[in-house]
């Protein structure tokens, strides 16, 4: 009985020794300067701004936004002390100062937004494929376009220009709150996706048409024409300054250097996209295909380079041999190499070069096609066996 | 007991010979989807290297023909079409449309585009969002890479096999449009260039017509036909033959009359052929060019390889008899090379410069290399006729241009000297050339 009373004494004396450091605790905090009481700030939305604009196209308006507008979100990280809106205010200027000027402003609340980088009409997609796009061009990697999926609604989106693709969807922006149902993010982005697909074709066929004006690509559209100087094409992969004369139907074999230039009907890339691009020679029956060559061994891949399609509607001058620089493509000289028996004084031979579309290993769309006739000459014939002396070094590797 | 053992031993050995096989091995795609029933995919989008799940599905059809699959229907968001085909129906290892591509691995549809020979996933798709959540991103790469890899190797023959497809697809359109196995009665010649226009080295356009007995015409492709030129057996005289064009020669001994003769012959009908000829109004410039090797590259050394020396030229000139024409014997080191015609006034143009001489060598430390000493030019000797008239001839035979010298640290290298000027020597005699 007496330990136990002795137990509870050290027990009570114990709890109170607590209590009391933590009045001391408290003491302690009330003498330090009070600061003031954090109050947190409600996130308001702000009010749209009063003017109602409109234009005779109907892009003006108010336009509700998907996600919720936080301001300037990506500087304050903290939606919570931020102000917010749920719509913007779009004002499409068609005139200013007398010229046509096809520019959007777009407001959050009274404040003009895109920090002066304004999104401007793509006329050229309206009026040749009639796709509404606005564009705001000033992102190195990549540029946002405000694109119409409907009338009255807009995806943005941040797109790569040359692949055509979109970086990144970001919202959409519509006048009728209830299209957001049907525009969640992903359908935004396939249906943005879509429409950067039709204007992508209907640029083709521009640029096609385009082409189709010049003489040159009208008539050796699908065709390869052969050139013994890089120099008789234009030097400019978007220019076609030369005449169908410029090319030649004959070549001394061992003389003279042969380039070529070939005119697609429709770039590769828009045939077979990530596709490998593929030459094939072929000199009476024998065939050598560069892709096929240079699979055989690593000493043929380091020879012969990877070439993937383009939106090229033609080539520049590749070289198929050129004796200026001493070099030639493999694939060409091997299938000359197998051949090299038949050579005879004043013996010609049909050389075919075809170009195709490859995937994985098999050639899809013929892009362009040319047929050469090679003259062999006893006196060109130490070019010849300069010729051959590149690829029976490139075999003894 | 020992019985049970043996057989639990043999039962390890086949399990184990079956999963070093399946790793080994790849399925084809459509063994892969054998069982795939679900007819809608949750989609996750792959950005920054992460798997974000989006909540609306993407319908898929898949259509199988004797348990291949020949099409697969993807309505991408719901709204996007996107229709795939096979790589190679009969063993595919992933599907694509001009753009995308699709393929179906470790249980989740890859939805990717092929970026210099490099998958770029932009899409996991799946029956279910807990696969998608559980899909290790860098992992589903590699297996990607891993399945192409080996699959490649098993689906070997079936490729051969669409490859010959294709080439059988390719040999029946040109069949249909070539004249092999038709009954052609005769072929025809249309010239597409002016005779006014043809002089030698000038290039001659003509296209091909055969007619079979019921009056059907096949024709060459410059003609709006498909017919391939492969067709035909194309000889000419006067010119240097070729599919679309002729070349004429530059050796007027190889042309008779101042005319082209094209004979065509139908390689699949014996005694089924025609001739053409063209007049050759020698109205067109000739150009011969005999330079000497331009010195780069390569670059052996610091100092610039230097350029060759052009070859000697003579020529013979005179007027023909009609007095109509301008007649030059070119010999090239002496040896009679061209037997050119022309009319009086069109310009003739020989051109024996030197090569240039290659830069030399840019040194970051040191002086850069001599540039390489230009070939000399080539000496031509003109025989003209005491009573030539009407010539237009026009000569070339200055030293080529000395390479320059290489960038250097402190000093640029020397250029290389320009090689030295041919000699011209014109002689007035009587010349009398008959071609």
């Amino acid at each position: 009985m007496k330990t136990r009373l002795i137990t509870l004494a050290l027990a009570a004396l114990a709890i109170n020794a607590i209590q009391a450091q933590g009045l001391l605790g408290k003491l302690k905090e009330a003498s330090k300067p009070k600061e003031p009481a954090k109050v947190e700030k409600k996130a308001t939305q702000i009010p749209d701004k009063a003017d109602e604009f409109k234009d005779e196209f109907g892009y003006s308006g108010k336009y509700f936004s998907a996600d919720t507008l936080w301001y300037r979100k990506d500087q304050f990280d903290q939606k919570r002390d931020m102000d917010f809106a749920l719509a913007l205010k779009w004002k499409f200027i068609r005139e200013e100062n007398g010229n046509v000027v096809n520019k959007l402003q777009r407001y959050y609340g009274e404040e003009l937004m895109d920090d002066g980088y304004n999104f401007y009409l793509d006329e050229k997609s309206l009026e040749k494929n009639n796709i509404l796009i606005f564009k705001q061009n000033y992102a190195s990697n990549g540029n946002f376009f405000l694109v119409m999926l409907e009338k009255d609604v807009f995806g943005l989106a941040k797109v790569d220009y040359y692949k055509n693709t979109i970086i990144e969807y970001i919202n959409t922006y519509s006048k009728d709150q209830t299209k957001f149902a049907t525009y969640d993010k992903e359908t935004g982005a396939a249906k943005l996706q879509q429409v950067l697909n039709k204007n992508k074709e209907g640029e083709i066929n521009a640029l096609r048409a385009k082409w189709m004006k010049n003489e040159t690509y009208a008539k050796m559209i699908g065709k390869i024409g052969f050139i013994d100087q890089y120099s008789k094409v234009a030097y400019n992969r978007n220019e076609i300054t030369e005449k169908p004369e410029a090319f030649m139907s004959s070549v001394e074999l061992g003389k003279q250097s042969i380039f070529y230039r070939a005119y697609y009907k429709t770039p590769g890339s828009a045939l077979c996209s990530g596709c490998e691009l593929n030459t094939t020679y072929e000199i009476d029956g024998i065939k050598v295909s560069r892709i096929e060559q240079r699979k055989k061994s690593s000493k043929w891949s380091n020879n012969i380079k990877q070439k993937f399609v383009n939106d090229d509607f033609f080539t520049g001058a590749p070289t198929i041999v050129s004796f200026q620089e001493n070099i030639a493509d493999y694939a060409f000289l091997y299938c000359l190499y197998q051949n090299k028996d038949k050579f005879k004084e004043g013996k010609t031979f049909k050389m075919k070069v075809t170009i195709t579309t490859n995937q994985e290993g098999i050639d899809k769309d013929v892009l362009a096609e040319g047929t050469i006739t090679l003259v062999y000459k006893d006196a060109n014939k130490a070019g010849v066996d300069k010729m051959i002396k590149w690829i029976v070094d490139l075999l003894a590797e | 007991m020992r019985i049970k053992l043996y057989y639990m031993i043999k039962l390890f050995l086949i399990s184990a010979l079956i999963c070093f096989y399946s790793f080994l091995s790849a399925q084809s795609q459509s063994e892969l989807l054998k069982n795939f029933s679900s007819v809608s995919l949750k989609p996750g989008s792959v950005a920054d290297g992460k798997i974000t799940a989006k909540p609306k599905e993407w319908p898929i059809t898949i259509e199988t023909q004797n348990g291949v699959i020949t099409k697969i229907t993807l309505l991408r968001a719901g709204i996007l079409e996107e229709i795939y085909q096979p790589d190679v129906p009969s063993y595919s290892t992933y599907f694509f449309t001009s753009s995308t591509r699709l393929c179906f691995i470790n249980g989740v549809f890859a939805y990717y585009k092929m970026n210099n020979g490099t998958p770029d996933i932009s899409y996991i798709l799946s029956e279910s969002t807990d696969k998608i959540e559980k899909t290790d991103l860098a992992k589903l790469k590699t297996a990607l890479t891993d399945y192409f890899s080996i699959a490649s190797v098993e689906q070997r023959s079936a490729k051969e096999n669409l490859k010959e497809d294709i080439a059988a697809s390719k040999e029946k359109e040109k069949l249909e449009n070539s004249i092999k196995g038709k009954n052609i009665k005769s072929l025809e010649i249309v010239w597409l260039t002016k005779d006014s226009e043809i002089g030698m080295q000038s290039k001659i356009q003509y296209g091909i017509k055969a007619i079979d007995v019921s009056g059907k015409i096949y024709s060459t492709d410059n003609l709006g036909g498909k017919t391939s030129w492969e067709d035909f057996e194309i000889n000419s005289k006067g010119a240097i033959a070729g599919d679309e064009y002729l070349t004429v020669e530059t050796d007027a001994s190889k042309i008779t009359n101042d005319a082209v003769q094209l004979n065509v012959k139908s390689k699949y009908h014996s005694g089924i052929s025609t001739n053409s000829s063209i007049k050759i109004s020698y109205s067109t410039p000739v150009k011969l060019s005999y330079p000497g090797k331009h010195g780069c590259p390569p670059l052996t050394s610091g100092t610039g390889t230097g350029g060759g020396s052009a070859p000697d030229a003579e020529l013979n000139i005179c007027n023909s008899k009609d007095n109509l024409y301008i007649l030059i014997e070119v010999k090239i080191s002496g040896i009679v090379l061209h037997k050119v015609k022309l009319k009086k006034e069109v310009p003739f143009y020989l051109d024996v410069t030197g090569g240039g001489g290659c830069s030399g060598k840019s040194e970051k430390s040191s002086q850069g290399g001599k540039g390489g000493n230009g070939g000399a030019g080539g000496d031509i000797v003109i025989n003209k006729d005491s009573k030539l008239n009407g010539e237009n001839i026009m000569l070339y035979n200055s030293g080529g241009k000395g390479g320059k010298g290489g960038k250097g640290n402190p000093f640029d290298g020397q250029s290389g000297n320009n090689g030295n000027d041919g000699n011209k020597t014109e002689h007035i005699k009587t010349i009398q050339l008959n071609f």
